[in-house]
């Protein structure tokens, strides 16, 4: 295996890794709420905001502030949903809530300038330095990240198959009613729901900190990403999510290392293809069903 | 002397993005952006307009530092052309009042920002804009139609041309850099360097520069391996350099902002590059905090980034002048060398004023103003180049710095006059 093969597999592994993360929490909320939430790149920015703010203002290590960082946002997430989002879902107003995602992110965006300031904000590296994978010199940081990632991804999944609240959580996204008639706290859920959702943009935002440093605008990027993740691996399943992220991620990763900055087209090309063949995506309401 | 308002709401950092809030805001900053009152007649209004929010927001922030210096410098009557407070043009004195918009990334912002400028301020004159695309859209849109005297840094062939009589660049674009370098380069500075791969923004002015950069390389015997364009807004260049390095190049060349630049040094560090890399260093101490530390950028070769203190034949006079002033106004920031060629046209554009006798006729400030020459703090006369290569000669031909970072220390190893042809 050449080193430029290998150099671009760890590449698409980081990529799938982020992509995961943020097109999970974007597929989890529309699972539980039916909502497309357009603010999860804002979410994740406030992640990596709080978490750099935890660690300047009150001298938190990274681990401490990764924590609080997620606990905060998570935080917003379940009053967004409870004073925002959720007057909107419960009487199915889609389109509605949909443009308050929108006008969110532009709130949090602009505030975000407004209260932080212009300028970059700078997150030192907890894993500076590289390593040696099998002859191949790969960034610490990134490899961590990956690992970091994945760990996460697997508890999710662990928790959504295995533990009562994950299984109550699908039991909504399956029907709504059913669960309420069953006994399930639905608004609980809800909340919960979004508060995971968030808090996976969240502990995306904190990881990517010292990564790619600290902007009003990083969330941008990653929700375009996602949303074609999402879009190939079906809305409303995490599994789909996963799948989505990991051909995306690979996808750009080679495509780039071996043709360039033309892959963005190619990549283009590829989502309209897989979409002509499985219109709603490869893996559509195999976790969640769609209303 | 009270500070101008803009500035110190700039360095708050009040830069608001595609809001209502932008307009309102960058309007009262328009508004009371002026310094104190001065015993002058009249008021003159030279606009700006700025990327302050985004990807270039820094840089544009600073761009601007540029034209605020030369008017406040100019109303105290602090400059050595203008030693008397307020700009005297025929007997009637007029105090320099600063407006800059934010352009929001966009040419449509941009342009929207030029009618303001225009149409509500009634300004005829607009200097520093940063970024090709923004200059082009403002140019072609609402400057030329109307006349108005544009100033700008972009390094696109575009900014300029015969059918854009008031547009002039201020300073040098890679093209000179390039020339400046390779020729320090070939002639003993780092001979060895050969190969080059080369980033460039997929944009107007990293589509527009490329090529001719590349040109310039060929002209000294340099071979460029690879060319990639990358998205100016992303972050992600792991792909894209790893693509670059496997041309095996001697020489990464980034034309990047600054916070690509650093980005780009730290994943090409992480990739295992430990050769020479040239890039602009437009803001230097963001890039090496974005990079993690400056032993990243060892080695790196520099176009906007300068020792202020490196002392003779580098540093003028002027440029200690300079360098105090803006320290003293923007503590903890060191000025680049491009805003020094903003700070220097606008000065050349004020004085252009002055010969004239007017500053209500733009036509025949620009008639003056495109055969003008003044003194650069740079310690040379300005002339006029590009005509070959732009159909106007309207490039302001000045020294360039070529500075290197060593041991941790940004030095200066050389400042050539090349021909802008």
């Amino acid at each position: 295996m050449s080193i430029l093969f290998f150099q671009s597999l760890m590449n698409g592994l980081m990529l799938a890794g982020l992509y995961s993360l943020i097109a999970a929490g974007v597929t989890l909320i529309f699972g539980v709420l039916h909502i497309v939430n357009f603010a999860q790149g804002a979410f994740l920015m406030l992640g990596a905001y709080m978490l750099y703010y935890v660690i300047t203002l009150f001298g938190f290590d990274f681990y401490t502030a990764f924590v609080l960082a997620v606990l905060i946002v998570g935080g917003l997430a379940i009053l967004t949903e409870r004073y925002l989002y959720h007057r909107f879902w419960l009487h199915g107003a889609v389109l509605s809530c949909l443009v308050v995602s929108v006008g969110l992110t532009q709130i949090m965006q602009n505030g975000a300038l407004l209260v932080f300031g212009l300028y970059e904000k700078n997150v030192d590296s907890v894993f500076s330095g590289t390593i040696n994978i099998f002859g191949l010199r790969y960034s610490l940081e990134r490899f961590m990240l990956i690992v970091f990632a994945y760990l996460i991804i697997a508890g999710l999944m662990v928790f959504l198959n295995t533990s009562k609240r994950g299984q109550a959580m699908r039991a909504v996204a399956q029907d709504y009613d059913a669960a309420r008639l069953l006994g399930i706290n639905t608004r609980r859920i809800a909340m919960l729901g979004m508060f995971i959702g968030v808090g996976l943009a969240a502990v995306a935002g904190a990881i990517i900190a010292p990564v790619y440093s600290v902007s009003a605008y990083m969330g941008e990027f990653l929700m375009i990403k996602a949303f074609l993740v999402i879009v190939i691996g079906g809305l409303g399943s995490v599994p789909g999510a996963l799948i989505g992220a990991f051909l995306i991620g690979m996808f750009e990763s080679f495509g780039t290392t071996y043709f360039g900055h033309i892959t963005d087209v190619y990549l283009f090309v590829f989502v309209i293809l897989v979409m002509l063949v499985r219109p709603t995506g490869l893996f559509s309401g195999t976790i969640f069903q769609i209303r | 002397m009270k500070k101008p308002m803009s500035i110190s709401l700039l360095k708050g950092g009040l830069m608001l993005k595609k809001s209502f809030f932008l307009f309102a805001a960058v309007s009262i900053l328009g508004a009371t952006g002026s310094v104190s009152a001065q015993d002058c007649d009249d008021e003159l209004v030279i606009g700006d307009i700025q990327p302050l929010s985004g990807a270039y927001g820094q840089a544009g922030a600073q761009t601007h530092r540029g034209v605020v210096l030369a008017a406040k410098h100019y109303n105290e009557g602090s400059h050595p052309l203008n030693s008397t407070p307020c700009l005297n043009v025929a007997g009637k004195t007029y105090r320099i009042k600063t407006v800059v918009y934010d352009v929001l990334g966009t040419s449509e912002g941009a342009v929207a920002a030029a009618n303001r400028l225009v149409f509500q301020d009634k300004t005829k004159y607009v200097v520093g804009t940063y970024g090709s695309g923004f200059s082009i859209a403002a140019t072609d849109a609402v400057f030329t139609p109307n006349k108005i005297i544009h100033l700008a840094t972009g390094w696109s062939p575009k900014v300029l041309g015969p059918d854009k009589p008031y547009a002039y660049r201020l300073g040098p674009t890679g093209r000179e850099y390039g020339h400046a370098f390779w020729q320090w380069a070939t002639e003993g500075g780092a001979p060895n360097l050969k190969k080059v791969a080369m980033m460039a923004s997929n944009d107007e002015a990293g589509r527009g520069n490329a090529p001719r950069e590349k040109a310039v390389m060929e002209q000294y015997g340099i071979e460029v391996v690879a060319t990639e364009y990358y998205d100016g807004t992303g972050v992600e260049f792991y792909p894209l350099l790893t693509r670059a390095l496997a041309a095996k190049p001697d020489l990464m060349y980034l034309h990047a902002s600054p916070k690509a630049e650093g980005l780009m040094v730290k994943q090409l560090r992480d990739l295992g590059w430990e050769g020479p890399i040239k890039t602009l260093c437009g803001q230097l101490q963001s890039s090496i905090e974005i990079a993690g530390g400056i032993e990243k950028y060892e080695g790196v070769h520099c176009n906007f980034g300068f020792d202020w203190d490196s002392g003779p034949p580098y540093v003028t006079k002027e440029m200690e002048r300079f360098r105090d002033a803006y320290r003293a106004d923007y503590p903890g920031d060191e000025p680049t060398l491009q805003v020094l060629s903003v700070y220097d046209a606008t000065v050349g554009l004020m004085e252009a004023m002055k010969m004239a006798g007017t500053v209500d006729d733009s036509v025949k400030v620009n008639d003056v103003f495109q055969k003008f020459n003044w003194m650069l703090s740079l310690g040379a006369m300005s002339s006029w180049g590009g005509k070959e290569s732009s159909g106007r000669a309207a490039q302001v031909v000045q020294p360039i710095l070529i500075s290197q970072i060593k041991n941790g220390k940004l030095i200066a190893v050389g400042n050539p006059i090349v021909p802008i042809p």
